[in-house]
């Protein structure tokens, strides 16, 4: 019996401050499940793992067209910080580490409608990761993202703002 | 190529309908766990709730066992805190149907085969509010009584779900 989760498409990059995982919505799925367990900061430290979409040509939408809110929890502390915004050029992050190479994360993403020129593209991500910079060291994140432009998605970037990192991913498609 | 995410039915509405039913004469009861996801969810009034109910021998259980806990994350303020014991239904997000606007959302379920245990879920809702902001939730739910349920009811607090709102119900191969 087929699956109903699709294999789309595997990156592996090191040492860049980017990645662009290109063409991977279609019109062949209307929701699609990202998940990495690889990403190792080089060279500077407290990071987090960035997100923007690319539009249908490719070209990364880093206009003020994102909005997002994230639920952190961090295993030192009792509290769970929010935070949110209405305008701003990048999604919901999906994890933030130090430059430990014994560390990593763990997160899952569902993309819903990209391919949909006449809706907003959203997201949700849930990450695992570790910061060991001031404490120790677990933060979880639960975000939500949307695109609030209703044009054509056909991939996503991954970046920090400082330094290069390692990263692995893999994209499927829920048929 | 065997996979272990097996889909047992699919809904697309086409024409605005006062609720989506998955399962009931389709309902496979050889699985554990089920993955519900929907996408593109409008409504056709604005500003209203998503809700939820339990197929019990197909048909809409509409006793007040439903308790609900979600932390209701938003891009414009404090996050929520909803939660509810013995209502007649889970809920969820409040959806909007402007232009570009939806609702979409992933949801286990958990013990649906069961006579002899309580029915939960947990809940991921990603969309668009009404208010020009995206709302989101993240929790759990429970139907507090034991029984075997075969599928769920998707409807609004009002109005209908719009053309175009699509919904899958899969297995989990145990």
């Amino acid at each position: 019996m087929a699956t109903e989760l699709q294999f789309i498409k595997s990156v592996s990059s090191t040492g860049t401050s980017l990645v662009d995982i290109t063409n991977i919505f279609t019109d062949k799925y209307d929701v699609y499940c990202i998940k990495s367990t690889t990403f190792e900061i080089v060279g500077s430290s407290s990071q987090n793992l960035y997100r923007r979409l690319l539009d249908s040509t490719g070209t990364v939408i880093s206009a003020t067209e994102y909005k997002s809110a994230t639920l952190e929890g961090r295993a030192w502390d009792s509290g769970f910080l929010e935070s949110r915004s209405n305008g701003q050029n990048y999604m919901a992050t999906s994890g933030y580490i130090n430059d430990n190479s014994t560390e990593g994360v763990g997160f899952v993403q569902y993309i819903y409608n990209p391919y949909d020129s006449s809706s907003y593209t959203f997201s949700q991500t849930q990450s695992s990761s570790w910061n060991d910079n001031s404490s120790r060291g677990l933060v979880m994140r639960k975000g939500i993202s949307s695109h609030y432009n209703a044009e054509r998605v056909t991939g996503i970037r991954y970046y920090v703002a400082a330094g290069t990192f390692t990263f692995e991913a893999s994209v499927y498609g829920v048929q | 190529m065997s996979g272990a995410l097996i889909k047992i039915d699919e809904v697309t509405v086409t024409s605005s309908v006062s609720t989506v039913e998955l399962g009931g004469a389709k309902w496979d009861s050889s699985y554990n766990v089920y993955l519900v996801q929907f996408s593109n969810l409008r409504p056709t009034s604005d500003n209203v709730l998503n809700r939820v109910r339990i197929l019990v021998s197909s048909s809409a259980d509409t006793t007040s066992n439903y308790d609900f806990g979600n932390k209701g994350l938003r891009s414009d303020n404090t996050f929520d805190n909803n939660t509810n014991t013995n209502g007649t239904y889970w809920e969820f997000d409040r959806s909007g149907n402007a232009t570009g606007e939806n609702t979409n959302a992933t949801l286990y379920l958990f013990n649906f085969n069961n006579p002899n245990e309580y029915n939960f879920i947990t809940n991921e809702f990603a969309g668009s509010s009404p208010f020009d902001l995206i709302y989101g939730c993240t929790g759990a739910g429970v139907h507090s009584a034991s029984q075997s349920a075969n599928g769920v009811q998707f409807f609004f607090s009002s109005g209908n779900i719009d053309t175009g709102s699509k919904f899958t119900l899969y297995g989990l191969k145990k």
